[in-house]
């Protein structure tokens, strides 16, 4: 009785700080996909040159859709011909480098501006890293061939019924134009409620296990296995890559664990489950080579990792 | 159609929380006007759809799967918090937590930025929990605190290191809500020949403070003189 009473106060005290700002953040996407067009981030994205990669950066700010929604932007990206490098940079960084994600930092780590500004340090570092990395890289060895992004004008990768499927990413501006005012209002209204609750349920779900974590699991062995400088990151990259949390609110699934495990290790869940995790590789793959998404996560895992570490000498 | 009737019915949940003034056991007062605008978005864009659905036709191509799961399958798992709310009942968090993970309660090292309380010096016998523990985050000393008055609510925690008539009167520290809860709290000697209150029941206890050594570290010790049970409070934690 007393671990369902606590378990139902943690659950409830994450959903209740998180879904005002889930709500936010799927309004902005709405009304991005319904009003605006995003066209003005495709127009100006500099298709060939290193300052495509710090473009990708700025276009995260002026963009505030978490990575759900970047990947049709993405997509219209290499379809307009940018190097996959800066695309790959934009992807990995806009889900964080976000006024919404930030904010929500803010309030789930009050005084601890440390967390905010590793969070957003290290992303910019590795999405800048692994965008120079691709660089190098032939482009036909990381993108999926030209008429198979451009093929079904949608994201194939949602097709195949996966319990992580955005559909409505695919649903954007062009579909909305031709409506008039009231019925493209009732679909920006259906569209939150899609959306709202698309993010919901991974939601709730990721807060399950972290009330879980909190409660109906040993502490002693909660504490042990949080307080190991290695284990500890390594656990939550697990399970940021499991739990494929929206970046909006990921900070409060994060908070729950701030007790008990390492202050690297929270920067590090901040960090790659934006970047990697089950949501985002299978939306990756409408766009990008297997073998390419490997790689990348790969490499983000073992910076995130790395800078994980640094995180919690530098905070000791 | 569960979905949106889902909205509806949190956010009237949430608002019967708020309205027997028990949202300060889940989030940091400072935050309520965030979640009751939340939820008060939620419970009109939830309305607004009912009707939209009950007149007009429902825009094709909206996603109502659920993928390898099933959408009865996620419907479900949106209702536990739902349901485990309304079965549970609102309450604080209780000591079960800090008790297995061996949290030493003392000052949290969050609370040294935050203090604001008044040092030791003047009348105390009016101070409350949170009064003691910022005071206490200024001025750990504990010689300055001396034969100090002290009347203070807080649930019952027992702690195997502290001596056998002793238990830690405990209160959380929170931040964000309660998924950040830290434990606080101050060892209370219980008289000679009483009684030793069961683990979390919440009590009020008088008595007087007296600086000790227990464990080689110093601390304040509240020589209890009455425990008296009391109800949990609306405001469980320390904020």
């Amino acid at each position: 009785m007393v671990i369902a009473r606590d378990f139902s106060i943690i659950l409830l005290s994450i959903l209740l700080e998180a879904i005002p700002f889930l709500l936010i953040g799927v309004v902005v996407s709405a009304v991005l996909s319904v009003y605006v067009s995003d066209d003005f981030v495709v127009k100006w994205f500099p298709a060939k040159s290193l300052a495509g990669l710090f473009y990708a950066l700025v276009m995260g700010f002026l963009f505030p859709v978490c990575e759900c929604g970047n990947i049709p932007v993405a997509r219209r990206l290499l379809i307009k011909g940018v190097e996959p490098a800066p695309v790959v940079t934009f992807l990995l960084a806009a889900p964080v480098l976000n006024p919404l994600v930030i904010i929500v930092t803010v309030a789930a780590f009050p005084g601890q501006p440390e967390i905010l500004i590793l969070r957003l340090v290290f992303t910019v570092m590795i999405s800048l890293a692994v965008g120079a990395i691709l660089f190098k890289v032939k482009k036909e060895d990381i993108v999926l061939p030209f008429e198979t992004i451009t093929g079904d004008g949608g994201c194939h990768g949602e097709e195949d019924g996966d319990s992580v499927s955005h559909k409505h990413v695919c649903v954007r501006h062009e579909h909305y134009r031709g409506l008039d005012g009231r019925r493209r209002f009732m679909e920006f209204l259906f569209l939150i409620r899609d959306e709202f609750f698309m993010m919901l349920r991974l939601l709730v779900l990721g807060t399950i296990i972290a009330a879980s974590f909190r409660t109906i699991f040993p502490q002693n062995l909660v504490t042990s296995l949080g307080s190991g400088q290695v284990v500890s990151i390594l656990t939550m990259m697990l399970l940021a890559f499991l739990v494929s949390m929206c970046s909006n609110v990921d900070a409060f699934f994060a908070m729950a664990f701030a007790g008990t495990f390492t202050a690297g290790s929270i920067v590090t869940f901040l960090v790659f489950g934006p970047m990697v995790d089950i949501k985002a590789l299978v939306m990756m793959t409408s766009a990008f080579r297997m073998k390419a998404i490997i790689w990348i996560s790969v490499l983000v895992a073992l910076m995130s990792f790395l800078l994980g570490l640094l995180a919690n000498y530098m905070i000791l | 159609m569960l979905q949106t009737v889902w909205m509806i019915f949190f956010s009237l949940f949430v608002f019967d929380i708020a309205l027997k003034d028990k949202l300060g056991s889940y989030v940091n007062p400072k935050y309520d006007w965030l979640v009751l605008g939340g939820c008060m978005a939620l419970f009109v864009l939830g309305i607004v759809i009912l009707v939209l659905k009950r007149w007009k036709e429902e825009p094709a191509g909206h996603d109502h799967g659920g993928g390898v799961f099933g959408p009865v399958f996620w419907t479900a798992v949106i209702y536990v918090p739902l349901v485990l709310g309304l079965v549970m009942g609102t309450g604080a968090l209780s000591t079960r937590g800090a008790r297995q993970s061996r949290m030493e309660p003392g000052i949290a090292p969050a609370a040294a930025s935050r203090a604001g309380g008044e040092a030791a010096g003047g009348e105390t016998s009016d101070w409350g929990f949170d009064d003691w523990f910022y005071a206490l985050a200024e001025d750990p000393e504990p010689d300055h605190y001396q034969g100090k008055k002290a009347i203070i609510e807080g649930a019952v925690m027992s702690v195997p290191e502290a001596p056998e008539d002793c238990f830690i009167l405990n209160r959380y520290l929170i931040l964000c809500c309660a998924a950040d809860a830290v434990p606080v709290g101050f060892p209370v000697r219980v008289k000679e020949g009483e009684k030793m209150p069961a683990d979390d029941i919440w009590v009020r206890v008088s008595g007087t403070m007296t600086p000790e050594e227990i464990n080689g570290r110093r601390m304040v010790v509240l020589e209890a003189e009455t425990i008296e049970e009391v109800e949990t409070p609306d405001d469980p934690y320390i904020y």
